[in-house]
């Protein structure tokens, strides 16, 4: 099935960066979860 | 000193700023994310300054319970239960919200009932010139803040992530996607901060809430100022 796309673009700039801003911000995130269910299961020191 | 005293110090201004425009556009608006937005700026602002204190003034074991209360505990929940009531249905916030005021008033017993020594806050390869829970002696209440915090940072972070990738997605709304984009970051800076200070890096966790408070002041501030139609364009005919 055909993607359909957006009418509408962002200015270039912004266009460029939010992809990859978007993709940092998941992984980061992911990373984030990981650490703070580690020190929920006291594998790091709660503060 | 400037770590210890000048950066909290400047966090909690920030922050209390900060819920002033919080609480001006709920009293403007209404909207119960924005009321409980500027309640977890308050308790922002309450952990900020309690930090300032113990680096100016030293030990006092009020200040000490007020910052793990509102600093350690409560301030991430609060401010993703605000991202939970723009987000979620409201019969889901609602019944979240009585789970996380119950927690709080649990966390509040918690910390008020605990028993407490300073000195083991040194140690370990922290100092002591940095707030920390080790001083926190009772089982039972520092396990306590990772639950908080991961509901916090799923809802306020995750939350403004998802936004900012829904408005990029539609491309419509730029101002709020940046000021999402902005506000996810500056979130994640205290968390980061704080996994730092345990890897005992002197001053990440104040750094990371100074400059976390400042990422999502501006993300606010850009998410709720309209950028203009010309900003959005319409896409090239392929």
């Amino acid at each position: 099935m055909e993607k359909t796309k957006s009418p509408r673009q962002y200015p270039p700039l912004y266009e460029k960066a939010f992809p990859v801003v978007l993709g940092i911000l998941g992984v980061v995130i992911a990373i984030l979860l990981v650490i703070t269910v580690a020190v929920a299961l006291r594998l790091m020191g709660a503060s | 000193m400037l770590l210890n005293t000048i950066i909290p110090l400047a966090s909690s201004i920030i922050s209390f700023v900060f819920a002033f425009f919080v609480f001006k556009r709920y009293i403007n608006r209404k909207g119960t994310y924005l009321l409980f937005w500027g309640l977890g700026t308050v308790f922002y602002g309450i952990g900020g300054f309690c930090e300032f204190y113990y680096g100016a003034f030293g030990w006092n074991a009020l200040v000490y319970r007020l910052w793990y209360l509102f600093g350690a505990i409560l301030v991430a929940a609060w401010l993703g239960q605000g991202t939970v009531y723009l987000l979620a249905k409201e019969k889901l916030a609602k019944a979240l919200t009585v789970i996380l005021v119950i927690g709080s008033l649990y966390a509040t017993y918690k910390i008020f009932s605990a028993q407490l020594d300073p000195s083991l806050m040194i140690g370990s390869g922290h100092t002591g010139a940095e707030l920390s829970g080790h001083a926190i002696v009772t089982d039972g209440v520092r396990v306590l803040t990772p639950f908080f915090n991961l509901y916090g940072t799923v809802a306020l972070v995750g939350g403004a992530a998802y936004s900012a990738f829904i408005f990029w997605r539609k491309r419509v709304l730029l101002h709020r996607a940046i000021g999402n984009i902005l506000i996810a970051t500056g979130a994640m800076l205290p968390a980061f901060g704080g996994v730092f200070s345990r890897l005992q890096v002197p001053g990440a966790l104040y750094l990371g809430e100074f400059f976390g408070v400042i990422l999502l002041f501006l993300g606010f501030l850009r998410a709720t100022t309209p950028m203009g139609e010309a900003t959005t364009v319409a896409a090239p005919a392929d």
